[in-house]
């Protein structure tokens, strides 16, 4: 088995599970980090976490840049052990000497990363100190910032927590949102793709009056389950009400959307529920690629809505684009 | 003295343990595992905290700011945990 240290793979599909990069900053991480900068006395402190290719800021003290590229982060080099890196003075070290922030701005001259490790065992990223004067972390600072860094992931697998459905495992509405808005300023920023596709259980009322709450849960999980199961690393799945889900397909054109989405529907038309080996499910799904005629997140989740709509209108079990098209069954 | 399991408010480490428990309400269980790292953590950073020199006087005001931060974050989760439950549920 490939040590934790070196699964870039596993590792980033660790981070992916928080889904915290391009979030908005929150005042519980940077009350952290003004702690680092008091209590340290350093002028510069970081949240950092590490992406495929870039350094990304969740919280930030001193710093003006919220992100880089991984192969310009100190940190980066953090994850990669699994002691604190300590840097008295990065004019002679090897790794920092040549550092383009050591040779110029911000003039970078000592650095303390504690790694931020995940619940099952991978370095997400590194808590750190910064100095623009040379200086020894005495031991007793190192295990403070060690602390600090242990109740970052508190705050992180708190709030990986609230954002999961109880009953589903699915994200709650408000961390899918959170994931629309992520693909919104991917959009924005890169030109990348992404649809959602919103979907509800077809006469749900009824399983739940026929055959008990119970056997409605049941539904539920079931069907979570099986979108989970066809999600690719990238892509989102949440729980937006009772009996309502939506995918958020990251990197996806309209007809790949439209793909995936027909993918689901059949998968739910084929599943067979366990304690009620009887009964067949079927969903209407709605389809909503983002482009740039969506104004908002409210404007493109409201596309979707329109869409499934339609396919409820015109017969269920049946997908929907928001342009009007009904796709074809097969 | 305290009654057994009981943090006595008196010390530091009393109010540390009794801090991150929102009053008044009870926490599901599947947060109270992160509760309890919580509070361990709040202890070993207040053991470094004495290590490194400094007194309780200096210690509690930045222990607080990192008690309420996560203690908000928790009434947060345990509210969205509670309308998960009763809003959006399956089971009504």
């Amino acid at each position: 088995m490939l040590d934790k240290l070196y699964d870039e793979a596993a590792r980033l599909a660790a981070l992916d599970r928080y889904s915290i990069l391009d979030t908005q900053p929150e005042a519980q991480f940077d009350k952290i980090t003004a702690l680092v900068r008091t209590v340290l006395d350093v002028p510069m402190a970081a949240v950092s976490l590490i992406a495929r290719d870039r350094q990304w800021l969740k919280s930030r003290q001193g710093l003006s840049v919220c992100e880089m590229p991984r192969d310009a982060s100190f940190c980066t080099h953090t994850i990669q052990r699994r002691e604190p890196l300590v840097v008295p003075d990065t004019t002679l070290h090897p790794l920092f000497a040549d550092h383009s922030a050591v040779t110029g701005p911000p003039f970078i001259r000592s650095y303390l990363g504690i790694q931020l490790t995940s619940a099952d065992g991978y370095n997400l990223g590194a808590l750190c100190a910064i100095d623009l004067r040379p200086r020894s972390f005495r031991d007793a600072e190192i295990r403070i910032m060690s602390n600090f860094a242990a109740l970052v992931m508190d705050e992180m697998e708190l709030r990986l927590i609230a954002q999961s459905d109880f009953l589903t495992g699915a994200l709650t509405r408000r961390a899918f949102m959170t994931e629309m808005d992520r693909a919104w300023s991917r959009f924005g920023r890169q030109g990348e793709t992404a649809a959602i596709v919103l979907f509800d259980i077809d006469h749900f009322k009824k399983i739940n009056d026929s055959r008990g709450h119970a056997a409605g849960d049941a539904v539920l999980r079931a069907i979570a389950a099986c979108c989970a199961g066809q999600l690719r690393g990238g892509d989102a799945f949440g729980r937006l009400g009772g009996e309502e889900f939506a995918i958020l397909l990251g990197n996806t054109d309209p007809r790949e959307a439209a793909l995936a989405a027909d993918r689901v529907r059949r998968s739910v038309a084929a599943l067979r529920v366990d304690s009620l080996p009887d009964l067949s499910v079927t969903v209407s799904l709605g389809i909503a690629p983002l482009t740039s005629e969506v104004a908002s997140l409210d404007e493109w989740l409201a596309r979707a809505d329109a869409a499934m709509y339609a396919a409820k209108q015109s017969g269920r079990n049946r997908c929907c684009a928001d342009d009007g098209r009904r796709l074809e069954r097969s | 003295m305290p009654s057994c399991g009981q943090p006595d408010p008196a010390n530091l480490e009393g109010r540390l343990l009794a801090a991150p428990q929102p009053a008044g309400l009870e926490i599901p269980p599947v947060l109270r595992d992160s509760v309890a790292r919580h509070q361990a953590n709040l202890l070993r950073l207040l053991e470094s905290f004495r290590a490194a020199g400094m007194d309780d006087a200096q210690i509690e005001p930045a222990v607080t700011v990192v008690i309420d931060s996560y203690r908000r974050e928790l009434l947060d989760a345990i509210r969205s945990l509670a309308a998960a439950r009763d809003g959006a549920g399956g089971t009504p």
